[in-house]
């Protein structure tokens, strides 16, 4: 012990020492006390809530009918098998050796994954997706000796008509992180599935429905004692205007082409009855994690798959195109019915440019009706320069070309019309000659359109109405009331009712006259009003063309078919939609229809006569 | 020297050696908490190796106990000089750890370089002020003390460890104090440190430093040259610190930021305080029950197993639990630093305050971090968290504190 003056500065200094740890307890102690018994409650029943999670509860997606509700994409259980880390800690490398060959995972799959997780480790963790049966099977019997496995059912998209409609219907992916960053905001997770195209895209917001959640409440140990659940809601069925019927015999005819694509439509309503196009993809490869290389061929394939050729696919008209050349002449009194130009003897000479006629030898002296029939490149070249560009992109407009038929699944293509101020654009100011006018009048030249403006160009020629073509017909709850889509009313087109009826004439005898191309487009019993045309192209032979409706009085069904590189619209394109109306028109089965008039049995054409 | 009954009997601090068994204790059995059946897999066998690092620490008590204080004063500069050396290593091979380099790894071992430095710092500081020469009225011995400290703190600020670095400092201080510093020198010393940590914690803090401040200048009156230095040395202080904060690594602006205000940041730094202290209040009087606490089970509390196993011991053993260890701390500082005063040793003396001092920081800002009161540093509590080097430190300067107490009347 010190002793002496030292002694006592020492003893001195110790009790500040002391004092001042002391102190530091002491707030240490007040603290303590202040959390562990004056704010016990507020801690433990924070305590309680962490002991609580929220488990997302996915919603069963919507399905999607045909017209007459018949399932085309549908939803199948999937089994997702994961394990619990905290449950497997011990045993892990048993039960990779067990389990992986069980699932045909490569070993060490699951050690790798339970090691590589350091929280949560009272939640699943993902093992194996769309776990085949068997495994399920091998699961549920040595429960026992597989302390930790856990799976879950969830719902998967199923077709059961594999890749028919691929296109319209589209596919649903799983998120990738790109799209999660703009989508978290919505409700979406990594992992959860999206419309990425066609109408599961369109429709997401209702197919989606909405996530329901389950509150568990966890021991120490993870266990669950107690859940609570807010069930989710069933996303909304979508009832289609597509008639399965028709569209398995559109897939059937177009399975012939290589490259392609077909729609068929109700011209009073709208309504999409078939839609095809070619090539087609599976969308089933989608429903699951979608390996890489699978991924890649679908994109880098030149051929396209997964591009809708009946939305997106532009190409030059061709022949289809001479009605609108003929309407513009005989609506600015150019012509009339009774006129007719220079004999056709396969050319035609315009400036230092010969221009020739698909058939060599010639068609002879011609009217507009019978050149029509014949589909004279020679008279039309000569009535494309009296008419000139505008006066033609001006009827060409009024049919909706080169504008967005507002179809409801995107994107869409707006097409091209030619026009003076078009080919100003394209080609530069007088860098193009007076002879384009010759081009345009049949179909060639810049103008471009897609398979589904054409459709509603043919419609309007048969109903002098323009239409909004659509593909949703109705949307269908939980509890089966059903909400109609109100398609938008047809709106009239400014073109005289007797020179369509003209125009109209003219396009049945394509089908039934004696110089008439599409022939075999004929419905027994019925006047088929249509036109072939093959557009020139500069990559090999031409795409065969073809646009129509049926009957020709009061048409129910109008149709435009492309086959890209396939030849002579009369040989390819018109046959397909021969089937297509013959299987509307014949066979037994009528699309529903919930207003429209009933369809006009046989009747003659006197009414459309000249 | 032959021990004796009286040696056991009369000498040996056996409330002291208690108070370590029992922190011992506390500490493995919040270890098999934190590393239970049910918590990670990783952390499984860390209560085994713990003891390992226990009967290693017992070992390094056994050896200071055994041999006679003039050989740690003959070899206390040596020790500080090896310290030193291992701290450049560790400098230049450190191994990365959760953000800092701390380790060094000399075969299998890994060597927390700073743990052994701090006995290392005790030593050759003890030596150097046990001289009767050194007097703490001349500033030269002032700043010969200072520079033996400063060393090793600029070599782990290089590091960096900011928590390490500051029980350095505490040790020093306490320790130049013992050795006769003015109370007025205390205060020119201390005062810069509350400021800079008030000045860190914004306008008002840092207003109502300078009220307190110029409120205890008009008490102690000091010298009018003191004075001026006063003011502006601590002027100074408060404008260049937030210069200083740019300089800083930042996660340790994220652990000071977290420390001022936890609730912003509830999901990162902020997350180990408000989850450390909801374990700690949900423990309530009695505890949830050994292996029971939801906190530590559900992995909810992170670090478990070092720095916030103090709220693994509140959550399971309540405010009894809690005050026990708070209490056994303070009865093996207390011990201590009685030891520094009944020991007639001079060198033995400093030796205590500076263990003393060391224990008593570690343990304050260990447990306030747990409970929100000081910032997240990463220092351990002594005896308690899991950990080698500085269990085998601790036990080691007990055990030369218990070596005094059977020399020390020699």
């Amino acid at each position: 012990m010190l002793n002496g003056e030292y002694g006592t500065q020492q003893r001195r200094r110790s009790a500040v020492l002391m004092g001042a740890i002391a102190l530091a307890f002491f707030v240490i102690a007040l603290k303590l006390y202040m959390l562990q018994i004056a704010h016990h409650d507020e801690y433990r029943t924070r305590a309680e809530q962490n002991a609580m999670r929220t488990v997302p509860v996915e919603a069963v997606r919507g399905r999607i009918l045909d017209r007459n509700g018949r399932i085309i994409v549908g939803n199948r259980p999937a089994y997702t098998v994961g394990v619990i880390p905290a449950e497997v800690a011990e045993d892990v490398e048993r039960l990779d050796s067990v389990f992986a060959p069980v699932l045909g995972i490569p070993r060490l799959v699951i050690c790798s994954k339970v090691r590589g997780q350091h929280r949560r480790l009272h939640r699943p963790l993902e093992v194996m997706r769309d776990t085949p049966f068997s495994a399920i099977a091998y699961l549920e019997e040595h429960r026992h000796e597989l302390r930790g496995v856990v799976y879950f059912v969830e719902s998967r998209r199923r077709y059961p008509y594999g890749r028919l409609g691929a296109h319209l219907l589209g596919y649903v992916r799983e998120l990738r992180e790109s799209q999660l960053v703009t989508s978290r905001d919505q409700g979406y997770a990594l992992g959860d599935f999206m419309g990425q195209s066609g109408i599961e895209a369109t429709y997401e917001e209702r197919l989606r429905g909405q996530k329901g959640e389950e509150y568990q409440e966890v021991t120490v140990s993870g266990r669950v004692v107690e859940s609570l659940r807010r069930e989710p809601v069933r996303g909304t069925d979508v009832r289609l205007t597509i008639d399965l019927h028709l569209q398995q015999v559109a897939e059937a005819a177009m399975d012939t082409v290589k490259r392609g694509a077909l729609v068929a439509m109700d011209p009073r309503s709208g309504e999409i009855l078939a839609m095809v196009s070619r090539p087609t993809f599976d969308p089933d490869v989608f429903s699951f994690v979608v390996p890489p290389e699978v991924w890649r061929q679908l994109n880098d394939d030149e051929e396209r798959p997964l591009f809708n050729r009946a939305t997106m696919g532009t190409y030059p008209p061709g022949s289809t195109a001479k009605m609108i050349t003929a309407i513009a002449a005989l609506e600015n009194d150019v012509i009339d019915t009774n006129t007719t130009f220079r004999p056709c003897t396969g050319t035609l000479w315009y400036g230092n440019r010969r221009y020739s006629c698909w058939a060599g030898k010639g068609h002879g002296a011609l009217n507009v009706i019978h050149a029509i029939e014949a589909s004279c490149n020679i008279f039309f070249f000569q009535l494309g320069d009296r008419v000139g560009l505008d006066r033609w992109s001006e009827t060409a407009r009024k049919f909706g070309l080169g504008e967005p038929t507002g179809v409801d699944i995107l994107p869409e293509d707006n097409g091209i019309v030619a026009s003076t101020e078009a080919y100003d654009r394209r080609l530069g100011r007088w860098r193009w000659g007076r002879g384009e006018a010759l081009n345009v009048a049949i179909g060639q030249g810049i103008t471009l359109v897609t398979p589904v403006q054409m459709v509603c160009y043919v419609s309007a020629l048969g109903t002098g109405s323009l239409v909004t073509p659509h593909l949703a017909a109705g949307f269908i709850d939980a509890d089966g009331t059903e909400q109609l889509v109100q398609p938008s009313d047809p709106k009239a087109i400014e073109v005289e009712p007797e020179l369509l009826a003209t125009i109209r004439h003219a396009m049945i005898l394509v089908t039934e006259g004696a110089r008439g191309t599409a022939h075999r487009s004929r419905v027994p019993g019925y006047h088929v009003a249509g036109k072939t045309g093959t557009a020139e192209n500069p990559h090999g032979e031409g795409h065969s063309w073809y646009v129509g409706y049926v009957p020709a009085e009061d048409p129910v069904i109008a149709v435009a078919v492309i086959c890209e590189n396939a030849g002579h619209g009369s040989d390819v394109a018109a046959p397909i939609a021969g089937a297509l109306f013959r299987a509307r028109l014949l066979d037994g089965e009528e699309p529903r229809n919930a207003e429209g008039p009933q369809i006009a049995q046989g009747g003659g054409i006197g009414s459309a006569e000249p | 020297m032959a021990l004796t009954a009286r040696h056991l009997g009369e000498l040996f601090d056996w409330p002291l050696a208690l108070a370590a068994l029992g922190l011992v204790v506390a500490g493995w059995v919040g270890l098999l908490s934190a590393t239970g059946a049910t918590a990670a897999s990783r952390m499984q066998g860390l209560a085994s190796v713990q003891l390992l690092w226990v009967a290693f620490a017992f070992c390094a008590a056994l050896a200071a106990l055994w041999l006679p204080v003039r050989f740690w004063y003959g070899i206390a500069y040596i020790v500080y000089g090896v310290t030193l050396a291992l701290l450049v290593l560790t400098l230049f091979y450190g191994a990365r750890w959760m953000g800092a380099e701390r380790w060094l790894v000399l075969g299998p071992i890994r060597i927390q370089a700073s743990e052994l430095g701090k006995v290392g710092l005790i030593l050759a500081l003890s030596r150097y002020l046990a001289n009767h020469k050194v007097t703490m009225t001349r500033l030269s011995h002032f700043l010969g003390a200072l520079a033996i400290t400063l060393v090793p703190v600029a070599l782990i600020r290089q590091q960096p460890d900011l928590g390490t670095a500051a029980v350095y400092l505490a040790i020093f201080l306490p320790m130049v104090y013992w050795a006769g510093l003015k109370n007025l020198h205390l205060f020119v010393l201390v005062v810069p440190i509350v400021n800079a940590i008030c000045a860190f914690a914004g306008w008002i803090p840092w207003m109502a430093f300078c009220l307190a401040f110029v409120g205890l200048l008009f008490l102690i009156r000091p010298p009018v040259l003191w004075t001026v230095l006063l003011v502006v040395v601590n002027l100074t202080i408060g404008i260049i610190t937030p210069a200083i904060w740019d300089r800083l690594e930042p996660f340790q602006q994220r652990r000071i930021q977290t420390f001022f205000s936890p609730e912003k940041d509830p999901l990162g730094a902020g997350y180990q305080i408000i989850q450390s202290q909801v374990a700690i209040g949900s423990g309530g009087m009695t505890g949830k029950g050994f292996q029971q606490g939801s906190q530590t089970q559900l992995a909810y509390l992170p670090e478990t197993h070092t720095d916030f196993i103090f709220a693994v011991l509140g959550e399971e053993w309540g405010f009894v639990g809690t005050l026990a260890v708070v209490g056994l701390l303070l009865l093996l500082v207390w011990r201590t630093i009685r030891m520094g005063l009944v020991t007639n040793n001079r060198f033995a003396s400093f030796v205590c305050i500076g263990i003393g001092s060391m224990i008593a920081f570690q343990s304050v800002v260990n447990i306030g971090m747990t409970l929100g009161l000081m910032p997240v540093t990463g220092l351990p509590l002594p005896l308690v968290s899991y950990g080698g080097s500085a269990t085998i430190t601790v036990g080691f300067a007990l055990g030369l504190v218990l070596s005094f107490g059977l020399r020390g009347y020699e």
